[in-house]
């Protein structure tokens, strides 16, 4: 070999590692970033004739740099997106469960004071049926009980709807990660013949892992590099190619929205955020708009059955239901009764004095009248309330176990492709000096060369 | 396992953020003074706890009722005590008036204080309370007595029989009235003793009459029964305020304790809620100090330069 093709080899060096340094650069400037996936350069020696057969007593041609190789670990990111999609979901459960405990209940006031604060009052009623003080207390009472259970029920309703507006934001943003997932196959498709595709690759795996975390979305590797996005078992991507979701009022389940593709198909959200807001709001929230029904009416029943029996101070009126309910799971004070208190049928027998009606009445607070004759009006609503408690506290308790399973799968994902400052900081002085040596090669066979031009002279 | 920068900022900050919301958790606890603010707390206690809310309230309103109950026996008593009083001077006039021979004078002198007498257990008859007549059974809003058509008549009983029944907790129930018509014993009731006021008209009726045999075998005989009457009177009344009076220390107890159990359960203990506040501190303390102590570790990059 002459002098020239070490001068070659010297330069083939300085190429290599200065790429090299670039690799180095680029993972320190994206140490920080948080789907990035850390590079390696691949230094290989080039052989000296194109067969790879070294010629005898030739070293080869120096270094080149093969190529840049993605460091990542396949696995973590799989159970990174499984994880995100559990976590998802009881975020999702537990964000909308919260937000239901702190608009509806109530432990100082609401409901519960109320009822009490209706027994007392007839009980205070029986001790003065003739008093119209007492009778405008209980009258008063009795209005802000119905009160109390109607907004309960109202805002119980009105919560599905709210939830119901939390979804098409998020629908739409699944539709963008979707697409970005599609463009994203596209120009891997288009750049897997023409150059690295690390970034792209890194970027994809940042928007399934969001898609995952939105509405439980799980990927399959499709044709070549190429990712199909799935949730339940349909294609939400399918290589360069994105479904379009969109959100329709269900005529079958109150107007309220449900999650289909563009085609009309019904989309299986099953997972992520989104699955775990229509728990809330399918399951949940009627559950508790069942018992506050069922709360309401038992209500409604017994004071009505006593109420009827009762005989107003004017010593005629009886008959009178004492609550009316309403549309829209409303419940009122008869109007007939709220526009005079003298109509509350206090007296069993009709004279003034007697209060046994009102008595038998405020006596509710102890009858064991709701859920098949085995709890109390205030049983009936506290088991109402522990159910919410129970549901927020368990919601809780699993979105803070999963998301200690996505922490520790997030870990795992940057164990492998990380960037460590340190290693790239060694891999750089180590490339440095491999630049400075080559440079030092180049000056050397300069010298050599210039003694064999001397010659010549 | 491999390490990098990236994991152990992010795994700082996941310690740092949950040790102050621990630390936030128990300031709101120690500031708001109880340990459940909303149900999610501590699901578990919350129908305990309702049921203790609603002893709570049930046994303020039973302390009214039982106050109210108290009253209404207090003053049935203070007019029993009247009336047996007057019965008595009633029944010395009547006694005089059979033993010894009168005068006109005297005669009418004895028959108007009769009269007055008469007229003052109309009054007691027909007295109210808060507005309500006490002895009008349960047409509390009427005068239970309609005064006679003439001096020395017999009143009109236009009340009820009805019994005022006030529940005294643990289920039972008392009469915290005495109707008219059992009081004055209207027709009789009492078949020990003659109607009161029909006995009165009968002894006035003597007096004028002059009739002193009549006075002296039948009246006081009468007057006799009918201050026996209003003992036994006075004895059944002495018992329901001795029940009203236990049912009050009942209840006062059962109230103790059930604001003793409520305490328990949703109260703060204070020392211990303040230690918790310190410890956390301390631990987001410890956490902070551990952030800062990473973020100055030097790297291959303070070597290196």
């Amino acid at each position: 070999m002459g002098l020239l093709g070490t001068l070659e080899i010297a330069r083939s060096g300085l190429l290599a590692h200065a790429s090299a340094a670039a690799v180095t650069g680029h993972n320190i400037a994206n140490a920080q970033s948080p789907n990035f996936s850390r590079q390696r350069p691949v230094l290989t020696s080039v052989p000296m004739s194109l067969s790879g057969l070294d010629v005898l007593g030739t070293p080869g041609r120096g270094v080149v740099l093969a190529a840049v190789e993605r460091v990542t670990d396949e696995f973590a990111i799989r159970r990174l997106r499984t994880a995100t999609a559990q976590a998802g979901t009881s975020t999702g459960l537990k964000a909308s469960l919260e937000h239901v405990e702190a608009v509806s209940i109530s432990l100082d006031g609401g409901v519960n004071s109320d009822l009490s604060a209706f027994f007392d009052a007839f009980e205070q009623l029986a001790d003065a049926p003739e008093s119209g003080a007492m009778r405008v207390v209980a009258l008063q009472a009795g209005m802000r009980l119905a009160e109390s259970v109607s907004q309960q029920y109202q805002r119980m309703f009105e919560l599905r709807e709210q939830i119901d507006g939390w979804l098409p934001p998020m629908v739409d943003t699944v539709n963008q990660l979707a697409e970005k997932v599609a463009t994203l196959n596209a120009d891997i498709a288009v750049g897997a013949s023409s150059g690295p595709l690390n970034n792209l690759l890194d970027e994809r795996d940042g928007a399934v892992v969001e898609l995952a975390r939105l509405i439980g979305a799980w990927a399959i590797a499709g044709d070549g590099e190429q990712l199909d996005v799935l949730i339940g078992g349909q294609r939400l991507v399918q290589g360069d190619r994105a479904f379009e979701l969109i959100v329709e009022p269900d005529p079958g389940n109150a107007g309220l929205l449900t999650v289909k593709f563009a085609s009309g198909t019904e989309a299986a959200v099953s997972g992520g955020e989104i699955a775990g807001l229509i728990a809330v709001r399918d399951q949940h929230l009627p559950a508790y708009l069942a018992e506050i029904e069922s709360f309401r009416d038992t209500l409604a029943a017994e004071v009505n059955a006593l109420h009827q029996a009762g005989i107003g101070l004017d010593g005629s009126t009886t008959g009178l239901d004492f609550f009316i309910l309403g549309v829209d799971g409303e419940i009122n004070v008869n109007p007939v009764i709220a526009a005079d208190s003298a109509k509350i049928g206090a007296s069993a027998g009709g004279e003034p004095g007697d209060g046994q009606q009102a008595q038998a009445i405020a006596d509710l607070r102890d009858a064991r009248v709701g859920a098949g004759g085995t709890a109390t009006l205030t049983e009936l609503y506290s088991a109402f309330v522990t159910r919410v408690g129970l549901d927020v506290s368990d919601a809780q308790e699993l979105a803070q176990a999963r998301d200690v399973v996505v922490a520790r799968a997030t870990e795992a994902r940057h164990s492998a492709a990380g960037v460590s400052l340190d290693e790239e900081l060694v891999n750089l002085v180590v490339h440095q000096r491999a630049f400075e040596a080559s440079a030092r090669l180049a000056g050397v066979i300069d010298g050599l060369l210039e003694t064999v031009i001397g010659l010549v002279g | 396992m491999r390490v990098t920068e990236y994991m152990m900022l992010i795994r700082t900050q996941r310690y740092v953020s949950e040790s102050f919301k621990r630390l936030g958790a128990a300031q709101e606890a120690l500031v708001s003074g109880v340990r459940i603010q909303k149900p999610s707390d501590d699901p578990v206690v919350i129908g305990q706890l309702y049921r203790l809310n609603e002893a709570l309230a049930k046994a303020g309103v039973r302390e009214r009722t039982l106050d109210r109950a108290g009253r209404w026996l207090a003053t049935t008593e203070a007019a029993l005590a009247d009336i047996t009083s007057t019965i008595r001077r009633v029944h010395d006039l009547a006694l005089a008036s059979a033993n010894s021979p009168m005068n006109d004078a005297e005669r009418i002198s004895i028959l108007l204080e009769i009269e007055q007498a008469m007229a003052h257990l109309l009054d007691i008859a027909n007295q109210r309370v808060d507005g309500r007549h006490i002895f009008a059974g349960h047409r509390t809003l009427t005068r239970p007595f309609d005064p006679p058509a003439s001096v020395g008549g017999v009143p009109t009983y236009v009340g009820d029989g009805g019994e005022i029944l006030r529940p005294l907790g643990g289920g039972g129930v008392m009469a915290v009235n005495v109707p008219g018509e059992v009081l004055f014993n209207v027709g009789g009731i009492d078949p020990a003793a003659p109607d009161v006021f029909v006995s009165l008209s009968e002894l006035h009726q003597r007096i004028l009459d002059a009739d002193v045999e009549a006075i002296s075998d039948t009246s006081l005989a009468d007057l006799e029964s009918i201050a026996n009457h209003f003992l036994k009177m006075r004895a059944t009344l002495g018992t329901g305020l001795q029940r009203v009076g236990w049912a009050q220390e009942v209840l006062l107890d059962a109230e103790l304790r059930a604001e003793s159990s409520r305490d328990q359960l949703v109260g703060l203990d204070v020392a211990e809620a303040i230690v918790a506040v310190q410890i956390q501190a301390t631990a987001y303390e410890a956490a902070l100090t551990a952030t800062a102590h990473l973020l100055h570790v030097p790297g291959m990059l303070s070597v290196v330069a």
